[in-house]
């Protein structure tokens, strides 16, 4: 292709950068291309791989022959021939067969030279070893591990080095297997279950006591020595906490779907908390109990999606006949919340000890009934002196108990607590913890804020005329003093600072007004909005001309000469105006069927992701695991980038702000189950234009 | 970068080979990238990402000759580390192969002779270093290159858009490593 004179100065340009940027890489790293004299003796080309083979040579193979091997074939193939006499070793192991293959690394049943006992050996994956995370991964397990002595740990031996330079580490031989193998021998065995997970939360509080995240608790990784006694394993994704040893890259998940916490599948690995273990622990006793991990699904992004999506099944949901308060551990363990959890594994393994001796667990203070009850089996001895009195005294007890401990009515302390404003509520949140509330009764607390915040975030809707500027959530009895036109409530309302009203220049249809009373009355009372300010500079003559410019200095210039990478950036805002830190921003496909990236916001509020195919997106916010909204149909242009702002805000709010600039605003409508809505831009006056890039929103579980 | 942006979700089949989106994709990198250099020099908010990540991505390490190196256009630099990598990959597949049976003995022993036609290559001298049947040294051999050629057609496979294409792939490749060499 011919170039001009300019583009060819701005290919050199280009040139001369990639060979400045790679100038280190060649010089320090071990860059992928080096120079060197070696020849191929066959066909004399100097293109030698690290092994030494001709690359060429190597290639021209692919053009040989037609026979087709599969990988079946060619392992019974190899399994022909028998290992020589001088059998393998690695260092002082004389390797017998291999017994695992995990992600990194591959582990051999080997008997040690001197001692002649069976150990277990893993060494790093001849083809992982050259990641450059690999090895120092491995390295950090061995070093994880050899800071642990615990009697449910499994320990290692030795670490050393092969003669091809790859480490490997051997460690006690687990002669039952992994928990995986053996999970039927657990099947409806409960108190079986929870004598071994309690042992396995043990092992995992002490690694935490020691520093080290195990982020990866799974059956598989749970062995079992001759006695069945469990030996925590695999410590291949340990994060030690003094935070200087975390190679895990940022947005790269690790882990086992369907075992790790949400927050550890969607965060940066700095999210990750002993939390997360006290997740897997719960994942696993669900497992043994259930006989199935809690989240099924054809892939793992699509497990991992359910578990920060949706809360876990109800363990008796599918094997009703076992004791709720199992039920109760596993439903804590498997909170979405880091919080909401049990705070650490030694408290999840008190609990079903607690339970393993009939006493009542702290996830959920029994009543007192149930305590003479628990009681009464535990000391069958002092029943048989006094039965009748005893069940009296429980009587009076349960009676007292419930008269004078009856929670308040739970709408009327629903709809009281979510009139408050989210300013009040970060409030509540904010504030120190009261060292006298006990720790049940605060952790209620923690998970009664978390639900409230969920609830504030649901919207309720009525649908309005397409076109019309939105009209917003009804709050409790709004309704009943229901004007003619939602404009009029708006201003009837405009002076109360209790203003639950919205909005509105447009005549609802006849009757909206009993569809959104009759929402009002089956919802429950709901106050939050949430603002997406969405906007795409227009096409503009200077900028295509600029791609194609740059098409013509890439010397690539085709029929898609535009062509280039879409972008998409904005602000996450809270009811306050400040910007939330951290909040995910998850692209992916229309149909939500596929992922393509996440971002996170930073310190201010901004995410931004560049490099987009330009096409049309959904894009969802997260805010700590929970989603708050997800904008379908999000367009994004070559070379432009698009700007999607989410303002989560009180109504009021994001009424003003809808008025005051040229913001969008939601119109929102409900098919059936699905609730959606579109956008429409307003002006300063308030009038509605369209022309928006942005046609729907869809809630989900807010 | 590669992880972050899930930027090889992006790749799509239909539209052409995987190579050429990759080469594509590093020449809108590298002008991204000059053009944030210029941006950051206005006071722009910078994202700049280390060519050092993209090329850590990479497996292989592939020599070429003195002097070579400088007179390549990064383009050509490119399909060169493409081509090494794809063989390489391949490489390191079956020595997985082998390995996962318990045979890295064998991959060792004669993987440096894949490439080797038959005259080239001293079967006894190579069965009794082993201590292995010499028929068998053989078979074995055969079915490495076999096996080799399967994986390395899969490998290819992956970064077309139509079977057929494989060949003219391979080829492509090796005639990049012969203008490499010449």
């Amino acid at each position: 292709m011919m170039r001009s004179a300019t583009s060819v100065h701005a290919w050199r340009e280009q040139r001369a950068n990639f060979h400045s940027m790679n100038s280190d890489s060649r010089q320090n790293k071990g860059a992928n291309v080096v120079e060197a004299a070696a020849k191929c003796e066959k066909c004399g080309a100097r293109l030698l791989l690290d092994s030494g083979a001709c690359a060429r040579c190597l290639l021209r193979k692919g053009l040989e022959g037609d026979s087709d091997m599969s990988a079946a074939l060619y392992e019974s193939l190899l399994a022909e021939v028998d290992t020589p006499h001088q059998s393998w070793w690695l260092g002082n192991y004389q390797i017998l067969e291999q017994i695992g293959c995990g992600g990194m690394g591959v582990i051999y049943r080997a008997r040690q030279r001197h001692s002649q006992r069976i150990v277990a050996v893993k060494r790093v994956l001849s083809y992982r070893a050259d990641s450059p995370g690999a090895l120092e991964r491995f390295r950090r397990e061995a070093q994880a591990i050899a800071s642990l002595d615990h009697p449910h740990i499994l320990p290692i031996y030795e670490v050393s080095q092969s003669e091809d330079g790859l480490p490997f580490f051997s460690m006690k031989f687990a002669q039952q297997g992994s928990l995986e193998d053996n999970l039927a021998s657990f099947r409806r065995e409960p108190r079986k279950c929870a004598q071994l997970m309690a042992k396995v939360g043990r092992a995992v509080e002490y690694a935490h006591s020691r520093g080290v995240l195990h982020r990866d608790i799974k059956p598989g990784n749970i062995l079992l020595n001759d006695r069945g006694e469990p030996l925590v394993s695999d410590f291949g994704l340990a994060k030690l906490l003094d935070g200087y040893h975390d190679l895990t890259r940022s947005l790269t998940t690790f882990g086992t779907a369907g075992y790790i916490a949400p927050e550890q599948a969607e965060g940066a690995a700095s999210d990750v908390t002993p939390a997360a273990d006290v997740y897997s622990l719960g994942a696993v006793l669900f497992k043994l109990l259930a006989g199935r991990a809690p989240f099924l699904g054809p892939n793992p992004v699509s497990i991992i999606r359910q578990a920060s999506e949706a809360p876990a099944p109800r363990l008796r949901s599918l094997e009703p006949s076992l004791d709720r308060d199992l039920e109760i551990i596993c439903a804590r363990c498997l909170e979405r919340d880091p919080n909401a959890r049990y705070q650490s594994a030694g408290d999840f393994a008190e609990d079903l000890e607690r339970w393993l001796d009939g006493r009542p667990i702290v996830a959920r203070p029994i009543s007192a009934a149930a305590r003479v009850c628990r009681w009464v089996q535990r000391n069958p001895r002092l029943v048989a002196t006094g039965v009748a009195g005893l069940v009296s005294g429980a009587t009076a007890v349960s009676l007292l108990q419930s008269e004078l401990f009856r929670p308040p009515q739970s709408d009327q302390a629903h709809s009281r607590t979510a009139a408050l404003p989210v300013r009040q509520i970060n409030e509540i949140k904010s504030q120190p913890s009261n060292p006298a509330i006990d720790k049940p009764s605060h952790r209620q607390a923690d998970k009664n804020l978390h639900k409230l915040y969920q609830d504030l975030f649901t919207n309720l809707v009525q649908p309005t005329e397409p076109g019309s500027i939105g009209v917003k959530a009804p709050l409790r009895e709004p309704f009943l003093r229901m004007p003619a036109t939602f404009k009029e409530a708006a201003v009837a309302n405009s002076n109360s600072p209790d203003t639950r009203m919205q909005v509105g220049s447009a005549t609802p249809r006849p009757g909206i007004v009993a569809d959104a009373r009759r929402d009002a009355l089956e919802s429950r009372p709901q106050a939050n909005k949430i603002t997406v300010t969405a906007s795409a500079p227009s096409a503009n003559i200077d900028s295509s001309n600029s791609a194609r410019r740059r098409a013509w200095q890439t010397g690539a210039v085709t029929d898609k000469a535009a062509d280039g990478p879409a972008s998409l950036q904005g602000l996450v805002k809270d009811s306050k105006g400040e910007p939330i830190q951290g909040a995910v921003v998850r692209i992916e496909s229309r149909d939500g069927r596929r992922f393509f990236t996440t971002v996170r916001t930073d310190s201010k509020g901004r995410y931004l992701s560049r490099g987009l195919q330009p096409g049309v997106y959904r894009v969802t916010l997260l805010v700590n695991g929970e989603v708050k909204a997800s904008v379908m149909n999000t367009q994004t242009n070559a070379n432009r980038p698009t700007d999607l702002n989410f303002d989560i805000r009180r109504i009021s709010q994001a009424g003003n702000s809808a008025r005051g600039r040229r913001h969008m605003v939601w119109v929102p409508s409900r098919t059936g189950s699905h609730i959606g809505g579109s956008w429409v831009e307003v002006d300063d006056a308030g009038a509605a234009h369209s022309g928006s890039n942005i046609q729907t929103v869809t809630t989900r579980n807010w | 970068m590669i992880l972050k942006d899930n930027w090889l979700g992006r790749a799509d089949r239909d539209r052409g080979r995987f190579r050429s989106f990759l080469l594509k994709s590093l020449q809108n990198f590298l002008i991204n990238a000059a053009e944030r250099t210029s941006a950051r020099k206005r006071g722009g908010d910078v994202e700049f990402v280390s060519a050092d990540d993209w090329t850590a991505e990479q497996l292989s390490r592939l020599s070429v000759r003195m002097g070579a190196f400088e007179a390549l256009p990064p383009d050509q630099l490119f399909d060169l580390a493409w081509a090494a990598t794809v063989a390489e990959h391949a490489l390191r597949r079956l020595r997985e192969e082998c390995e996962s049976k318990g045979k890295l003995w064998l991959f060792q022993a004669l993987s440096p002779h894949l490439t080797k036609e038959r005259d080239e290559l001293s079967y006894s001298e190579l069965s009794a270093r082993l201590g292995v049947n010499e028929t068998a040294l053989r078979k074995q051999l055969h079915h490495m290159r076999q096996r080799y050629r399967n994986l390395l057609r899969t490998e290819v496979s992956q970064t077309v858009d139509k079977p057929s294409e494989v060949d003219d792939e391979i080829r492509y490749l090796c005639a990049c490593l012969a203008r490499a060499t010449s």
